[in-house]
Parts: structure tokens; sequence; C-alpha cells
């Protein structure tokens, strides 16, 4: 329904614009065909008056001017006429459109209730003839259910007797195997008795002879430790002394290392006391005879000396 | 070999006593220069030490001296201090004048007739002295005699 109207709008808009489109071209030819004639050298009859340029100017500007005016009255006047062509098809199109929707609406609705009708028919006739199936089915159901109790209890009977005398038959076969595994159980124990204690007789046996063995591996292993023992014993007591009297040793030469340092220690300590004390007291004059004589006494060391460096 | 006075001691003396020699000797060619060319302007002589003047009164020749003889001396000096050897004697105190001319003397004599003796001083040797000569080193300082010593110091604590 929407798309009839607005079909039939756009085709009135189609014929409007193609109208329009007309008079515009219409126009134009015209307005051209005028301006070609102008352009075109016109043949001075005799008799026509000739004017001034001025005077021509003005008349051009005013057919120029007259012919604007006629151009606009005729574009106002043809949009008028548009406007009041597009107001009528708007209206026109209004009423159209209302008219469609209200006899389709129409037309929905009886349609509907038609269909509900039917509709409403339909399941009556379909719930009467799901009530009588119904009640074939639960006499059907009932019929093949009594039929199955009693197959049922039939093949139950059946079986519990089938049961029953497998039942005894297990029985027999079992007392039968169980006597059979009991002599076979006595049998093996009488075996494994008379194996075990032959065994046992073996092993003893063999345990006493390893006993005998290692008590004699053990007295010889006793005497050779204390061979053993009193050679340790006698090595470690050279070892002792051998220690000791490198102790001793080391020792002195520490308590003689310590006595120079303490010696040392105590001469710088003297001579620093001497220095202090005499300060610049030390007069070379006194000595001047023992340092003469001190290099008399060292005469020789001095002279190789000189000799040995020249 | 010029014979050096025993007051002439080191190194350090000799080399003062070139320069005086070398002032002494720019002025007296200035004065001999200015006496050639009748000039009448003296200059001072420069002070010398006794020694110096000794010295060079042992160089003259009848009293006079030559500008040569003087550049000469010179000469000698210089390659003197090159050629002399030195030993140094370290003292307990620094050597007063007599006792460094008695050493020197003494080296002179018995070591070498060229030899220069530099004297240095160090307190802590307390006396004695310390020679050193080219690589020997002869210490017969009193501290060294107290470390080198027989006798322990504990023993000689124990009899005070």
């Amino acid at each position: 329904m929407n798309t009839l109207a607005l079909q039939i709008f756009i085709l009135i808009n189609a014929i409007l614009f193609g109208a329009i489109i007309m008079l515009v071209i219409q126009h134009a030819r015209v307005h051209f065909a005028e301006k070609r004639e102008a352009k075109k050298p016109q043949k001075a009859p005799a008799d026509l008056p000739t004017f001034d340029p001025t005077v021509k100017q003005k008349i051009l500007h005013e057919a120029e001017s007259s012919f604007r005016q006629v151009l606009d009255k005729s574009v106002n006047s043809l949009e008028n006429d548009l406007i009041n062509t597009t107001a009528k098809l708007r209206t026109q199109l209004e009423k159209f459109g209302h008219d469609a929707e209200t006899e389709e609406a129409e037309r929905y609705h009886k349609t509907l209730a038609e269909l509900h009708d039917q509709a409403k028919t339909i399941l009556g006739s379909a719930q009467t003839a799901i009530a009588s199936h119904q009640t074939e089915l639960t006499e059907k159901l009932a019929n093949r259910q009594a039929e199955l109790e009693n197959d049922l209890v039939a093949k139950i009977t059946g079986l519990e007797q089938e049961l029953i005398a497998r039942q005894a038959e297990l029985q027999t076969e079992l007392n039968e195997r169980q006597a059979e595994l009991e002599a076979r159980l006595a049998k093996h124990h009488a075996e494994l008795r008379t194996g075990f204690n032959e065994r046992q007789e073996k092993i003893e046996a063999e345990l006493v002879r390893h006993q005998t063995e290692l008590e004699s591996a053990l007295k010889e292993r006793e005497v050779s430790l204390a061979k053993i023992q009193t050679e340790l014993d006698t090595s470690l007591a050279s070892r002792r002394q051998e220690l000791e009297a490198k102790l001793t040793e080391e020792m002195a030469k520490k308590r003689a290392f310590l006595t120079s340092q303490l010696e040392e220690k105590l001469s710088d300590a003297v001579s620093s006391f001497l220095l202090e004390a005499m300060q610049h007291s030390i007069d070379l004059g006194a000595q001047a005879t023992y340092l003469t004589t001190l290099l008399e006494e060292h005469k020789a060391e001095l002279i190789g000396g000189v000799k040995q460096d020249d | 070999m010029i014979k050096l006075p025993d007051t002439i001691c080191s190194p350090q003396d000799l080399t003062a006593l070139i320069l005086e020699i070398r002032e002494y000797a720019r002025w007296f060619e200035h004065e001999s220069v200015k006496q050639r060319t009748g000039s009448s302007t003296r200059s001072t002589q420069p002070v010398l030490s006794v020694t110096t003047t000794a010295l060079l009164r042992s160089v003259s020749t009848n009293g006079t001296l030559q500008p040569a003889r003087l550049d000469s001396l010179i000469h000698e000096l210089e390659d003197y201090k090159a050629s002399a050897p030195t030993i140094t004697l370290t003292l307990a105190a620094p050597a007063p004048e007599r006792l460094k001319t008695e050493l020197t003397a003494w080296c002179r004599t018995e070591l070498s007739p060229n030899i220069l003796v530099s004297f240095e001083y160090n307190r802590t040797l307390l006396g004695g002295m310390v020679v050193r000569y080219g690589s020997h080193v002869h210490d017969w300082s009193f501290r060294r005699a107290l470390l080198t010593t027989n006798v322990k110091f504990s023993e000689v604590l124990a009899r005070v």
C-alpha cells in the first residue's frame, strides 16, 4: 500500500519536473533566437531612421530591462503554479493514501475474522477426534497390560523351576570338587612337609659348618689385629717422640726469635730515649779523637773499597 | 793536579770556590780592559774568602795574575770537581769547621790526595759515623753498636 502511494507520488513529481524543463527550454530558445537576430547584420532599409549610438544603447537597456521583467514575472508565475500544484498533489496523495489504508485495514480485519472462525471450527472438530482417539487408546492399553501380566507370571514360574534345578546341580558339583581339592591339598601338604624337613636338615648342617669356619677365621683375625695393634703402638710412640722433639725445637726457635725481637725493640727504645734525652746537646768536638781513631782502625777496609771502585 | 786546601772539603765548597774565582776573573778582566783603554772609572773588587785569596796568591806569578791563568785555574778546578772521588761521612750532629778540616786532611792523606768529603748528620746515630763511598757503606754509629751488641739487653737490665 505504501509502495503504491510512493510510486504515484514519484510519477506526479516526474511529470511536473518534465513540464518545468519544457518551459525552460522554450524560454531559452526564444532568448537565444532573439540574440541571434540581434547579431545578424541588418540591411538598413532606405526608409528606416538612423539612431545615435547613445540612443541605441538606451533603447537596448530599456529592452533588456523589460525582457528581464517579463522573465522574472514568468519565473515567479511558474514558481507559484508549481507550489500550488505541489500542494494540491500532496493533499490528493494524502487523501488517496488514507482511503487506501482504511480499505486495506477493513479487508485485513475481515480476513482475520474469517480465519478466526475457521480455526475455531477446526479446533472443535480436532478436540472431539482427540477425545475419541484417547478413549480408544486407553482401552487398548488396558487390554495389552492384562495380556503382558499373564505372560509375565507364566514366565516367572518357569524360571523359578529352572533355577531350583540348576541350583541342585551346582551344589552337587561343588561338593564333588571340594572333596577333590581337599584330597589334593592333603597330598601337597605331606609332600611339602617332607621337603621342608630335608631342607631344614641340610641348612642346619651348613650352618654348623659355616659357624666353625667363621670361628676359625675370627680367631685368625684376632691374632693379626693384635699384631697390628702392637705395631701401631710402637710407631705411635716413636712418632710422638719425634713430634715432641720437633715441638721443643720449634719452641726454642720461636723463643730465640721473640727474644731477638724483644732485644731489638728494647735497643730501639733505649736509642730513642737517649736521643730524646740528649736532643741537640751532642758535642762532636769531644768525639773528634774517637772519630779519627775509628777511621784509623778501619783504614784498611776504606782503602780496599776506594781501590775497588777506582 | 792542583792541591786544594783542607778547608775546601766537599763538592759544594769547591763549587763555591769556583764561583768566587769566576766572579773575580770577570772583575779582573774588566779592570784590565779599562786599564788598557785608559778609563778612569774603577769598580770595587769582589770580596773573596781567605781560602780563595790564598789559592789565588799561590797560583800568581811574581805577585801578578793573568786572565789566562785565572781561566786555566777555573778549568782545572772544574776538571778536579768532575774527576775527584767523593766520600760521605754522616755524623750524629752538624760537624764544626775544625772537625771537617781534620777529617778531610786525614782522608786526603790516607785514602786519596784529591778526595772530596761530604758531611751529613743524623741525630739517630747517637754518635760515631756512617761512611759511604760508592757502593760501600760502613755503619760505625753508636746505634748500630747498640743493636749488634753480643751482650743481651735483658741480662744487662738484670744486673742493674
